[in-house]
């Protein structure tokens, strides 16, 4: 599968904020409650359309450990698209935002776009940070807001969906360079019988295509 | 008013002309219509009276000859049925020769004309007709005559053969008029349905069913064709665009193996900027003992040749062992489980029915993508071994370049491994007309090879800095 534009994600947050199940929810449509810790980054990868164009989403999500921050924080330049995540459940993971935030605005480019993202909304009556709170800290800094379940898939979709389409209306609009592709985004060959040679594919066929390791 | 006046010249002209039978032919097809059907009628009615009077002679013979009364009744319901047959004979017939070609059509329009128009069975007409014939004042003779036949059925029958004479020869009556007025419609229909229209061909134009149109099962015909045709067509550029995807490059890059290796790169990258900053901050002594570490180091790494042969003869235990060996002085926790699973997967396949019974090119997929894959996991064990070692505290350099130069060998050594192993298993699907593509497809096979080997040694002088941070 050949793509028009190759988007470069980042997902930063707390560690057990549920990073790697919004991950593994996006791009293999499935809940692992019980996971191991991501050493460093994990990589997943998943076609979309947007306005007819087949875009690769590439997806590296960060350990949220503060012991990889040093190196995480290399990865955050040349993404496109950022999501930020806390958890709903635990009130510290969303006053961390602050620091997370000021991270990914260090250390990568200004253009990037950053959704907020309170997960785990499935567990309502453990709730610690209200909706309004979420949706206040987002509008303060200029972020897209929703909350999401990687557990019932509430809204995981939408997410990703809604930050790739953000991000296309930057290209149309001419915010980004997308040649340079410190912008995270990179222009697909597009696939012809005659062109057979091409980088980017996107794997085993079908919508859904799931990252590796 | 002068319109008027016109109209009335008109109609003067008509009632001057109205003797002539030419001037009604000009009134157009419905006229003409009208004077068939009074042609028709005029048809209808003579039979009818031909009818009439062969009952009255099987009246008269009835009277005439009392013993032999009930007899004729039974020639006489013959008849009646055989007229019914005659009937249906005519009519099909006259189907038949009028609507040459149309076929079964007729029945269908039949059943339609039942169903729709609610035109009642032949039968049941014939009983409705049978009644309205009853209440009509008969022939003076018929009661009379009636009545004579039906003292002589007293005499042979008794009541119940009495009643039933009556009510036979009357209902044969009646059947063969109403038959017969069925039988005229019936024939001004087809004849008003055919009137310049020989053989029903504008009605059939009118309905679709025209001849030379290619009919229903012909069109779809065509359309599987054209179906089956895209659907080769489109299958066949799926092959292409497959054979396409049967590269290393993309391969390795769906595996996740090029993004592993980006992401190291990142890290090299990084990590040369902060040893730069770091020789900057520093002078006199310490910058040159900082200089030397880091020359030392890379020496080491230069020092060492990464080529290394192997038969891939060694089982999935075996080699997650030799693996954990070369890097286990390093003391990074990292386990080659995954490599080592894919190796036992790609040893079932090799010694599975499938292998045996693949073809070139499907033998040929599953190789390359063992290969992208194997690969893969290596550069993402690589990526990870890195991340490992920059945010390790303790750094024991020495046995951290000697872990990554064995492992980078051992994982050269495996991708050799892997290829000949299925490059053997290709080689084993030569047949005499494949033996030039078999031939290639194993060259190209250990081509693509050498760009997965590539790919490590390029790992390997990424780890230069990284390996170089944890030194200083």
């Amino acid at each position: 599968m050949s793509y028009a534009y190759l988007f470069k994600y980042i997902i930063i947050g707390d560690t057990g904020v549920g990073k790697s199940c919004l991950l593994l929810q996006f791009t293999d449509k499935r809940f692992q409650p019980v996971h191991d810790l991501t050493i460093g980054v994990e990589f997943g990868a998943r076609m979309i359309t947007i306005d007819g164009k087949q875009i690769k989403l590439q997806i590296w999500d960060t350990a949220g450990q503060e012991a990889f921050r040093s190196i995480t924080r290399s990865y955050y330049r040349g993404a496109a698209g950022a999501l930020l995540v806390y958890d709903i459940t635990r009130r510290e993971t969303f006053n961390h935002l602050t620091t997370w935030l000021e991270d990914a605005r260090q250390h990568s480019n200004s253009n990037m776009v950053i959704m907020l993202i309170g997960n785990k909304s499935d567990l309502d009556s453990r709730r610690e940070v209200k909706k309004e709170e979420g949706e206040a800290f987002a509008r303060e800094h200029g972020l897209v807001f929703m909350e999401t379940s990687a557990r019932t898939a509430a809204n995981v979709e939408e997410a990703f969906i809604n930050t790739a389409k953000e991000i296309y209306e930057k290209i149309q609009e001419g915010v980004f360079d997308i040649n340079n592709e410190a912008n995270g985004i990179k222009i697909g060959q597009q696939a012809t019988p005659t062109n057979p040679a091409l980088p980017g594919s996107g794997g085993a066929g079908g919508a859904a295509n799931s990252g590796c390791c | 008013m002068a319109t008027k006046r016109d109209k009335k010249d008109e109609d003067a002209n008509d009632w001057q002309q109205s003797d002539e039978d030419d001037n009604w032919d000009d009134w157009g097809d419905g006229d003409d219509d009208d004077d068939k059907f009074v042609h028709v009628e005029q048809q209808k009615q003579e039979p009818h009276n031909n009818r009439d009077n062969n009952a009255k002679a099987t009246e008269t013979v009835t009277q005439t000859a009392p013993p032999k009364a009930a007899t004729p009744e039974a020639p006489n319901a013959t008849a009646s049925s055989s007229g019914w047959g005659l009937w249906g004979g005519k009519l099909s017939s006259v189907l038949s020769t009028a609507t040459e070609g149309l076929g079964n059509i007729t029945t269908h329009v039949n059943q339609g004309l039942n169903q729709i128009i609610g035109v009642p069975d032949p039968e049941e007409m014939a009983r409705i007709n049978a009644a309205a014939e009853t209440t009509k004042p008969t022939p003076s003779e018929v009661p009379s005559s009636d009545a004579a036949a039906s003292e002589e059925q007293k005499q042979e029958a008794g009541g119940p053969a009495f009643s039933l004479g009556i009510v036979t020869t009357l209902g044969t009556k009646v059947l063969n008029t109403g038959l017969d007025t069925l039988e005229g419609i019936g024939k001004k229909t087809m004849t008003i349905l055919q009137d310049n229209d020989p053989k029903l061909m504008n009605k059939r134009k009118l309905l679709g069913l025209e001849a030379n149109k290619p009919n229903l099962s012909a069109v779809l015909l065509e359309a599987k064709k054209d179906a089956d045709q895209m659907e080769q067509s489109l299958q066949q550029l799926q092959i292409e665009k497959r054979k396409a995807q049967l590269r290393f490059d993309v391969l390795f890059e769906n595996y996740c193996g090029l993004v592993h290796f980006e992401a190291l790169e990142i890290l090299s990258k990084e990590s040369r900027l902060k040893l730069d900053t770091l020789l900057d901050a520093v002078s006199g002594n310490a910058l040159s003992e900082l200089q030397e570490t880091i020359s030392e180091v890379q020496e080491l790494l230069e020092l060492e040749d990464l080529e290394c042969d192997s038969e891939g003869d060694y089982e999935a235990a075996e080699l997650n062992e030799r693996l954990l060996a070369t890097i286990a002085d390093a003391d990074i926790g990292i386990k080659f489980d995954d490599v080592a699973s894919h190796w036992t997967q790609c040893l079932a396949w090799l010694g599975s029915e499938e292998a045996t019974a693949a073809d070139l090119e499907a033998a040929y997929e599953k190789s390359i993508n063992a290969l992208s894959e194997a690969c893969a996991l290596e550069m993402c064990k690589l990526h990870k071994i890195a991340e490992l070692l920059l945010v390790k505290s303790l750094h024991s350099t020495a046995n951290e370049v000697d872990g990554i130069v064995q492992l980078c060998k051992q994982f050269n050594a495996h991708l050799q491994g892997l290829t000949q192993r299925y490059a053997a298993m290709l080689s084993s699907k030569k047949s005499s007309e494949q033996e030039d593509e078999c031939k290639a497809r194993v060259s190209t096979f250990f081509a693509e090879m050498l760009s997965g080997v590539k790919y490590i040694e390029q790992a390997y002088k990424l780890f230069t800095p990284i390996l170089q941070m944890g030194a200083v």
